[in-house]
């Protein structure tokens, strides 16, 4: 976040175009449409930064990411019947897929996985694996992929993301291996693929669903989320109360919280109209 | 326990380790604990010079930093934002020593 507002003092354009965004989803909010009524497919390419065997991880744990989000996106998790009854209507289907690029940026043919080598042990969350320079691997046009780095992070960090706006090098998601997909070196409780549930969240433009304060004064700038005081952690137990949420309390189980994989379940209505005036804004670029 | 005069050890960054932490009180630990990964941790590193400096998980999932002021009275630990005299937050501290920290809010 050091990262994101930094670019928001340092780069004004950034600033500017996340509040052109912002004015474009209040209007999209009140209209209640999307340009995109069709499933949007997401070319995805994975850069694999590793220095051990181990980090090296394999092309089937790179698929089994894919397969969690795809079956994350489009709301056909079999686990969303956990949601609590009292929003299980809300639980919505963002029609946005994955699929690994097939074409590299020249138009050759391509796995969508890249094994690039470092030295880095680990990478802190300023980007540096974002670049050869640093010991990582130079992103793809982010016009036209998604970008997700996977390799080992410092500090015990699970993931970072950029929102839409931000500059194109650093554009995508980060995630730790150990946290990456559903098999291989992925370690419970973050053996879901949900760390990168969560992270393309941000990169389609959603924020917490406690609102980034810690005093019940921040929104996550959609309506049908409870406001909620602090981020969940772990497995909580329903209703978790607080910002004067009762009875049905903070909407822990949404991707957007912070508790572990098999805990976070699902979207809602209006956080999907926010990913999808991403798709018709500053991402129209993506899968067209 | 009473901490009117600041122990030594509370000089150092506490992390908040929050799968330890029980109903309404939070633990925090030596940066130096071994931490299972997490989505994100707030840390508070309390400096002997009496200025704060904080970590949380920001919008996007990166540690945002910020300073602030920090004082003991009684049972309370105040930590007050860089200019004001009024503390942003304030928690009782349950129990102390040089590897935990117990805090409650109020």
């Amino acid at each position: 976040m050091q990262v994101h507002h930094r670019l928001l003092e340092r780069d004004p354009e950034f600033r500017l175009r996340q509040a052109e965004l912002e004015r474009k989803i209040h209007n999209r909010l009140a209209a209640g449409t999307s340009v995109r009524q069709a499933v949007t497919t997401v070319p995805v390419v994975v850069h694999v930064v590793y220095k051990t065997a181990d980090e090296k991880i394999t092309a089937a744990q790179v698929k089994s990411q894919i397969a969690a989000l795809n079956k994350d996106y489009r709301a056909t998790n079999p686990d969303k019947s956990k949601v609590p009854s009292v929003w299980q209507g809300l639980v919505t289907d963002a029609r946005v897929q994955f699929a690994l690029a097939t074409r590299n940026p020249a138009g050759n043919k391509t796995s969508g996985i890249l094994y690039v080598r470092t030295t880095q042990a680990a990478f802190p969350d300023d980007d540096s694996v974002k670049a050869p320079a640093t010991g990582g691997s130079a992103g793809w046009p982010s016009a036209r992929y998604l970008n997700v780095w996977v390799c080992s992070l410092g500090d015990g960090l699970l993931g970072y993301a950029q929102f839409p706006g931000g500059p194109a090098k650093t554009d995508g998601i980060v995630i730790l291996n150990r946290a990456f997909g559903t098999t291989g070196t992925a370690t419970a409780p973050f053996r879901l693929g949900r760390t990168g549930t969560h992270e393309v969240g941000h990169w389609l433009n959603l924020r917490h669903i406690w609102g980034d304060t810690e005093d019940c004064s921040g929104t996550d700038f959609v309506a049908d989320t409870p406001n909620a005081q602090h981020p969940n952690y772990g497995k909580p137990r329903f209703p978790h109360v607080s910002c004067q949420n009762g009875p049905n309390g903070d909407m822990f189980m949404n991707y957007m919280d912070y508790v572990d994989d098999d805990a976070m379940l699902m979207f809602t209505a209006q956080q999907v109209v926010r990913m999808q005036a991403s798709l018709d804004g500053p991402r129209a670029t993506i899968g067209k | 326990m009473a901490v009117d005069t600041p122990r030594e050890w509370l000089h150092q960054e506490w992390v908040h380790s929050h799968e330890e932490d029980r109903d309404d009180e939070m633990v925090f630990r030596p940066a130096s604990f071994k931490f299972p990964p997490s989505r994100g941790r707030r840390s508070i590193d309390l400096r002997r010079d009496g200025t704060v400096g904080h970590a949380r998980p920001g919008p996007d999932d990166r540690r945002q930093r910020s300073a602030g002021r920090w004082e003991i009275d009684g049972h309370a630990l105040k930590l007050f934002p860089a200019t004001g005299k009024t503390p942003a937050e304030v928690y009782r501290i349950t129990s102390a020593s040089p590897d935990r920290l117990v805090l409650r809010s109020g």
